[in-house]
């Protein structure tokens, strides 16, 4: 094992290590948002396979976590498939989805890429709205606590919530190193640097780049099937452009192309709007005014930039 | 024997290569000469599937490399050091010799190999390929060809804007890969180099193969392959 994986691994077992312990110190309030933090997190953890290591920017990501998410909540809503399998079928329709996107979307590049990937996402929330009957539309509907009951756990309880956030945030977090530092991380990362130099060292870069999407895809909807099995709500608004958008900001916040960027800019983000709304109601305006500052002095990201400046090492 | 055969190619609808035909033999150096826009980048290009064919075909071992997609090309055995290097700036050079190497997943020895014979490349290995000298840029984009373990090698002028040190160097490495057999095509326009590696020489002129040249023909007559390429 080379010292630079020694390294590696032991920063993410202490980031690990500390989220767990900060269960038994946080206060009430703060415990409930670290586990929304850490599901919101492996969203954008899926985001940046695409965006941070493969370099294709789309702008419909929410699709995907609404896929997880209707997948999920219809399913035990429609056909009373407990909590088991509803995540499943919540992961199954999101790698669908992926899939049938990457095969259309992918025929584009650049700027063409982000529009047709938006108007996918937009074309998916209009869906949702119109078939309000079973999807409630804009009010989306709740899953009961007697349905959040996953081996026997009450997942509606903070301290499980807390665990199965950890548990999911975990999964996203081996699955993203464990990409990083395979083959076919490395083939992405060369894409993302440059796609035709790949393709004449003889990699079939459409095939890897439909890989990324489906393997995108399936971590957001992951993290959307848990994010409306934890928290008890499936809504439209989370297929929103907003919530295409935000992924965006938190990995470019945190540091794109890092492992640990989309834990640092989702956490940075979230409690920056919690702490902003606390003091002013032009909340928006502070968190503006600290996102062009960052982007300013640390165009990379938080973590983006300390791999610039000290650790080069980071995954 | 990597064998052209009547190719004819271009960019878009403008032709440049008109029925060019010639054989690269293995352990031999094959030098493409000719002037500027004569046609020795297209070639390669052409070999490796970058631009579509008008016509002709290109053969490696009853391979059909034409009728490949561009991705497979390197894959049948071809590898390619294109003008300029093309290398991935931002990565290291571990990385870029890991992304010529993974092309040829079962190889683990290649990459010691690239190593051994440019061990600038084993002290730079951390560093970004962007931060190296031009030279060191060109061992690396040899490196990372040969990391696929070719059995052809296309360099597009690799000694171009060398310092001579470097020239050497990489005269050397070019010489090493024909001394194991590989088939080496070599873009090339300067006459000492021509001298000193090719086996044979084809000379290109407007897009079109005006002589081909055998290394007892360029050593008899210097002054004819200098005439032809109009120095």
């Amino acid at each position: 094992m080379t010292t630079d994986l020694k390294k590696s691994l032991l920063l993410h077992g202490a980031v690990l290590a500390v989220l767990f312990a900060s269960q038994f110190v946080l206060p009430a309030y703060h415990h409930g948002n670290l586990a929304r933090v850490m599901i919101l997190a492996s969203y954008a953890m899926g985001y940046n396979l695409l965006f941070g290591y493969t370099g294709l920017l789309s702008l419909g990501h929410a699709l995907f976590f609404a896929a997880g998410l209707y997948g999920m909540g219809l399913a035990m809503s429609q056909f009373d498939v407990g909590a088991g399998p509803a995540l499943v079928c919540g992961v199954i329709a999101g790698t669908l989805v992926g899939a049938v996107i990457g095969m259309l979307a992918l025929r584009t590049e650049g700027v063409a890429f982000m529009i047709v990937t938006l108007m996918f996402a937009q074309a998916g929330y209009l869906t949702i709205l119109y078939f309000g009957t079973y999807t409630r539309g804009d009010e989306g509907f709740v899953i009961a606590q007697p349905d959040r009951v996953l081996l026997g756990l009450d997942l509606s309880d903070p301290t499980v919530r807390f665990f199965a956030a950890f548990t999911v945030f975990c999964i996203a977090l081996i699955m993203c190193l464990a990409v990083v530092k395979s083959r076919f991380g490395k083939v992405l990362i060369a894409i993302r640097e440059n796609e035709d130099r790949t393709q004449m060292l003889g990699y079939d870069v459409t095939r890897y780049k439909f890989s990324a999407v489906v393997l995108s895809a399936s971590l957001s909807a992951l993290a959307g099937a848990a994010y409306g099995i934890l928290f008890g709500y499936v809504g439209a608004s989370f297929a929103s452009v907003q919530y295409s958008i935000f992924p965006l900001l938190w990995v470019l916040l945190g540091g794109a192309g890092t492992v640990l960027g989309p834990l640092i800019g989702t956490l940075f983000m979230f409690y920056l709007i919690d702490l902003s709304s606390g003091i002013t109601t032009a909340y928006m305006l502070i968190a503006g005014v600290v996102l062009v500052l960052l982007t300013v002095f640390a165009p990379q990201g938080i973590l983006g930039e300390l791999r610039r400046r000290v650790w080069k090492w980071l995954p | 024997m990597l064998q052209l055969e009547n190719v004819s190619a271009g960019y878009g609808r403008a032709q440049v290569l008109r029925e060019v035909s010639f054989a690269a033999k293995p352990g031999e150096i094959l030098c493409l000469a000719g002037r500027n826009g004569a046609g020795k980048t297209t070639t390669v290009q052409a070999i490796m599937g970058l631009l579509p064919l008008m016509g002709g075909s290109v053969t490696w071992k009853q391979i059909v490399l034409s009728d490949l997609p561009p991705h497979q090309v390197p894959r049948a055995g071809i590898g390619y050091v294109p003008q300029g290097r093309r290398l991935f700036g931002d990565l290291t050079v571990g990385q870029n010799l890991d992304i010529g190497r993974f092309t040829n997943g079962k190889d683990l020895h290649a990459l010691d190999d690239v190593l051994e014979l440019f061990p600038r490349l084993r002290e730079r290995y951390t560093q970004r390929a962007n931060t190296l000298s031009g030279g060191e840029q060109q061992m690396l984009a040899m490196g990372r060809a040969m990391c696929l373990r070719p059995s052809v090698l296309l360099l597009d002028e690799p000694t171009e804007g060398l310092q001579p040190s470097m020239i050497t160097a990489i005269r050397d490495a070019t010489a090493q890969m024909r001394d194991r057999g590989v088939a080496v095509v070599l873009v090339e326009q300067r006459l000492d180099a021509i001298a000193a590696l090719a086996d044979q020489v084809a000379l290109l002129e407007n897009g079109r193969l005006r002589a081909v040249l055998t290394r007892e023909e360029v050593a008899v007559d210097p002054q004819k392959l200098a005439h032809l390429l109009g120095v």
